[in-house]
């Protein structure tokens, strides 16, 4: 028989014979089983603020213990981590940092949150999942910044012990997955689903390339596809791109395209729209409601929260997030 | 056949002149087509040397006597659409727009463009040798096709650079080509000839766009001395492109504030400033502190004007009358070599990465001590280097580690800040680095900001982010020079990385084993095919002088850099140096009567010369002797290596020496120097010069003169 | 150079590349490998 494998994590489903290394770089197969080359060996180790991820209505305020090892399942070439996402993890140099480490650091660090992020999580799916079980029961939670390039099942096993993720919606075209990312499209907006169906707490990044995935009637499409399967409180950001990887002969994007973008969304429906990666007013929390200011921000600080108990101080309205 | 009397010299001169300006239109081109970095000006010269010497190979076997008048008729005809060919590569669809070209699309693209251009100039010098006919004709030619060439570079560095484009360079090229071929063929139908290229330009010099983006509209065009600079506008926005590469959006308040910002709050008290390059947002924010002086530098007469004339669009013209403001259109290390010492309380570095030699000359500890004496006492020099997320990659860490060890061979003090901010601060007197004093003192000065966070200085200077780049940058080794650009070297191998794959990174990291065995099986190989008969070596020689010649060039090249800290406007007096050398040595030699003792001599000078300059580096002469001195030796060589083996080989002789000179140019420029210094390379030359003279002299015995035309003649 | 010279540098240097490979192979570091958890055997 022969000893060939196939991985079943992500859509890209690699077939690999003895010997042979996944497309994300991360999985051998060595005598007809499958292994993890990182488990364990993050290469990148930093305490970042929440707001870094993005999320804004998760633990607002707080840091996160963030950590990434080598790979990815996809090869955007707007990638701003490529050292990392386009590199075999023998190619880099890594931390020996076991899942019980990573709670005592996050905790000696006082973060609230373990993030699962900088590259593409699902390439370390059995060291985010283990040291995911070990942080529930030392009460930390769990954040994922993901591509949700990722299998039903895996997910839905990871779910158990997630509190959140940020998925990043790059386009809402095929074209875009199959030219820009070396991916599809379908499988994310699959991830976006069964996320919310597992009762995740999710919210959305779309990074606006100039001539790429600006076009208006596009992004308005994807933001009434969001309202529509996802509902209206999911958050959603728009990122300013930066010229980056092999995208280095585009230019930074308009703050007039993110600002149209975001009032696109605000249109369709989506009752949370932010602006990312600029100091803009619309990184602010406003009440959808009484219009007020609920969390201020200026960059990654957290100037004024005034959430109460998952609700506007002002007006009492209920606001969707994880708050404590 | 021969003429009876000997033809005009100028007929060469212009040959020599009509070839280099061709050969600058088209490599403008195709720079501001694929990235501009010394990688890609190594593939387009590989590339045209390779062709042009085979086609100076094929030459003789065109026999016809008007083939020299038809070989000027057919340079003319495929000079523009070449240069229209290259343009259009830049708007095919194999690339996402805005996408780098990838390094195999690159290779791909040069190799078939200029195979015909560069054939064809190619199968001229044989044809020319043979039109020449008098005493020695390769040696003549050769001597005054490098006096051409010569004054080419000069009209081309003088008159021409940012005054025509080179599609215009292209048409006026290709219509001298069809008079010369008049003159020569003597008969007035053939200057009709000259529509063919004139109806090329006109008919689709509007219709060929030259667009490094899709979806914005290109609303300025034009060459200047550095290269292309081209504006793209969407929205509110201008993009400005450097030779097809981004270079800055204008306006972009976000990046303007926070690269002057940050900078600005780590001196107390910024009075006097020296800003290096940058968009012209930047002053606009510099201008809202209490500054008494700033001295703007920009390389590029038309980037300045363009710069200029955003700001007027964009702030008004207040700003430009400003008497605080100066703006110096000058090269950069020219200017602060002369600059008043203590004179400025910062130096900001506003430059793209170190990605080109160039641009590497600001990046390195020489430069950081010229910047040292124009700064006063607690003044802070200020530059900024790649910036990641997440991790910082090896190459990345040796190309920036560099610049942080060369930083910290003159500074005491060097701060750093996390990863995404990539700045990198110098000072003498120590800085503070506490976020929340920076905080405190931006926000005390209460300059009115848009885009800018105080609390960005919290992110930037937490101690998280900064003990990690520091522990990554204090662990590289080597330390960026004039003399030995490291920095440069491995922003090279960062660039394969995004490009095209592994391999000069692997190179670089090859151990020396595998270079041992690379270079027996190498100079194995090439002694097999060379020596199989001895007499070969005289052909070997002249391989070698081609190498020794332009390695002697860059050599010159570099140590001027490193004497006098600027080269921009030198490099054209340099190589006119060269080629002016080379004419005086081939006509010199010409009429050697014994050109085989003269060859030994030659070799052995080469020798001395390279052991020369590796000695006389630090004498400001040095360069100018050195590129003359190497120039005559040359040309001296080819002419007597020419009469040695007679002419019905110059051809071949011409394409080993064009091997010679590019591998010279590209093992020199891109693995000698950057990873064993100027010195080293001078003695590489040096140790081949000595091996080809040992070679001669083992082989001089032979009865030259039968003996070679027993072998040469087929 | 006769063809026995030649074919002696040509060893030479293979057996140089070799033996670089060997040490190559000697400092690679080792692999840390754990076993994934969604994978099937493809008959």
């Amino acid at each position: 028989m022969e000893k060939i494998v196939q991985c079943e994590l992500c859509p890209n489903g690699c077939i690999l014979g003895p010997g042979q290394r996944s497309r994300c770089r991360t999985r051998t197969n060595s005598d007809g089983k499958l292994y993890s080359l990182v488990y364990g060996r993050p290469c990148a180790v930093h305490v970042d603020p929440i707001e870094k991820k993005p999320f804004f209505h998760f633990l607002p305020g707080t840091t996160a213990f963030s950590i990434a090892t080598a790979g990815c399942v996809l090869a955007c070439k707007f990638c701003q981590n490529w050292q990392i996402s386009q590199s075999k993890p023998e190619d880099t140099d890594t931390y020996d940092l076991p899942p019980a480490k990573v709670i005592s650091n996050a905790l000696a660090y006082r973060c609230a949150s373990i993030a699962y992020t900088y590259t593409e999580p699902t390439v370390f799916y059995e060291y985010m999942y283990d040291t995911a079980l070990a942080a529930r029961k030392e009460r930390v939670k769990n954040t994922m910044h993901s591509c949700g390039y990722i299998n039903e099942r895996p997910l839905r096993t990871l779910s158990k012990y997630l509190d959140a993720a940020n998925i990043d919606l790059k386009a809402f075209t095929e074209d875009f997955y199959s030219n820009v990312c070396g991916g599809r499209l379908k499988p994310v907006l699959d991830s976006l689903v069964i996320l919310k169906e597992e009762g995740i707490w999710l919210e959305i990044t779309n990074l606006v390339i100039p001539t790429l995935n600006d076009d208006a009637k596009k992004i308005r499409e994807m933001c009434r596809w969001i309202v529509d399967k996802l509902g209206r409180d999911v958050p959603l950001h728009f990122s300013r791109f930066f010229p980056h990887y092999r995208l280095t002969n585009l230019p930074p994007t308009p703050i007039e395209t993110l600002e149209s973008a975001r009032k696109t969304a605000l249109d369709a429906g989506v009752r949370f729209a932010y602006i990312g990666n600029i100091r803009h007013e619309a990184e602010n929390t406003y009440c959808p409601n009484c219009k007020k200011v609920l969390i201020e921000r200026t960059g990654y600080v957290v100037k004024g929260n005034h959430v109460v108990n998952g609700k506007c101080r002002y007006c009492n309205t209920a606001i969707p997030g994880v708050w404590n | 056949m021969p003429p009876a009397s000997v033809p005009s010299p100028f007929l060469f001169i212009f040959m020599g002149a009509a070839s280099l300006l061709l050969q600058i239109a088209v490599l403008r081109l195709l720079l501001a087509t694929f990235s501009g970095n010394e990688l890609t000006i190594g593939i387009t010269l590989s590339f045209w040397l390779l062709y042009v010497g085979i086609g100076s190979a094929l030459g003789k076997r065109f026999s016809r006597a008007d083939a020299f008048c038809y070989s000027f008729i057919v340079s003319a005809l495929f000079a523009v659409p070449t240069a229209l060919a290259i343009k259009l590569c830049r708007s095919s669809s194999w690339l996402t727009p805005g996408e780098a070209t990838s390094l195999a699309a690159t290779i791909i693209a040069t190799a078939v463009i200029l195979a015909p251009i560069c054939l064809i100039l190619g199968v001229q010098f044989p044809l020319a040798v043979s039109y020449a006919g008098s005493r020695n004709p390769a040696g003549r030619v050769y001597g005054l096709e490098s006096l051409g060439a010569c004054c080419g570079g000069i009209l081309f560095t003088f008159a021409l650079a940012s005054r025509i484009d080179s599609l215009e360079l292209c048409i006026v090229v290709s219509l001298c080509n069809v008079i010369a071929a008049t003159y020569l063929g003597k008969r007035k139908a053939l200057l009709s000839l000259g529509f063919v290229p004139l109806i090329l330009f006109f008919a689709f010099r509007a219709q060929v766009p030259s667009v490094p983006m899709r979806g914005g509209a290109t609303v300025l065009s034009q060459e200047s001395k550095i290269g292309e600079i081209t504006v793209v506008s969407q929205g509110t926005q201008s993009n400005v492109y450097i030779n097809g590469q981004f270079a800055y959006s204008h306006p972009d308040p976000q990046t303007e504030e926070r690269g002057i910002h940050v900078p600005m709050t780590m001196h107390p008290s910024p009075d006097s400033l020296l800003v290096i390059g940058g968009s012209p947002g930047c002053l606009r924010e510099i201008l809202k502190y209490t500054v008494s002086c700033v001295d703007f530098i920009e390389l590029d007469p038309k980037l300045a004007a363009l710069s200029e004339k955003l700001i007027d669009a964009a702030e008004g013209p207040q700003f430009l009358k400003d008497p605080r403001v100066r703006i110096v259109i000058q090269d950069g290390r020219r200017f602060v070599k002369s600059a008043a010492k203590d004179a400025y309380d910062m130096v900001i570095v506003n430059l793209p990465q170190p990605t080109t030699a160039s641009i590497n000359r600001f990046y390195t500890r020489d430069f950081f001590r010229e910047a040292k004496s124009v700064l006063r006492k607690d003044g802070i020099i200020s530059i900024k280097l790649l910036s990641s997320s997440g991790y910082m990659g090896r190459s990345m860490q040796i190309a920036n580690g560099s610049v942080f060890n060369a930083l910290a061979s003159v500074f005491p003090n060097v701060a750093v800040t996390s990863q995404e901010y990539g700045f990198l601060f110098a000072s003498d007197a120590p800085m503070v680095t506490d976020a929340h004093v920076l905080e405190a003192r931006f926000l005390t000065r209460s300059i009115p900001v848009t885009y800018f966070p105080s609390s960005l200085f919290r992110d930037a200077f937490s101690s998280f982010g900064v003990h990690y780049v520091r522990d990554r940058l204090r662990l590289t080794v080597p330390v960026n020079t004039d003399a030995r650009p490291s920095a440069y070297l491995y922003n090279l191998v960062l660039w394969t990385e995004v490009h095209g794959g592994m391999w000069l990174g692997h190179l670089m990291r090859a151990r020396a084993w595998v270079i041992v065995g690379g270079i027996v099986l190498f100079f194995s190989l090439m002694a097999f095919v060379l020596f199989r008969k001895k007499e070969k070596t005289v052909p070997f020689t002249i391989f070698t002088t081609g190498f020794a010649s332009l390695s002697l060039s860059l050599i010159a090249i570099l140590v001027f850099q490193s004497l006098h800290g600027y080269i921009y406007e030198m490099i054209g007096l340099l190589a006119a140096l060269f080629m002016a050398g080379v004419w005086v040595g081939a006509s010199a030699a010409r009429t050697f009567h014994k050109p085989f003792t003269p060859l030994i001599l030659l070799d052995t000078g080469l020798f001395f010369l390279a052991v020369a300059s590796s000695l006389l580096l630090r004498e400001p002469l040095m360069p100018f002797f050195v590129a003359l001195f190497a120039g005559i030796l040359c040309g001296a060589q080819f002419s007597a290596a020419s009469f040695t083996v007679g002419s019905s080989v110059a051809g071949l002789l011409y394409a080993l020496d064009l091997s010679g000179s590019f591998i010279g140019a590209l093992i020199t420029s891109i693995a000698i120097v950057p990873l064993y210094g100027v010195q080293a390379a001078a003695l590489i030359v040096a140790l081949i010069k000595l091996a080809s003279a040992i070679l001669l002299l083992a082989f001089r015995t032979f009865p030259h003169n039968s003996f070679y035309n027993g072998v040469w003649r087929r | 150079m006769s063809r026995r010279d030649f074919l002696k540098t040509v060893g030479a240097g293979i057996l140089a590349l070799l033996l670089s490979a060997a040490v190559d192979a000697g400092g690679k570091p080792e692999q840390h490998l754990t076993e994934a958890m969604f994978w099937r055997r493809v008959e």
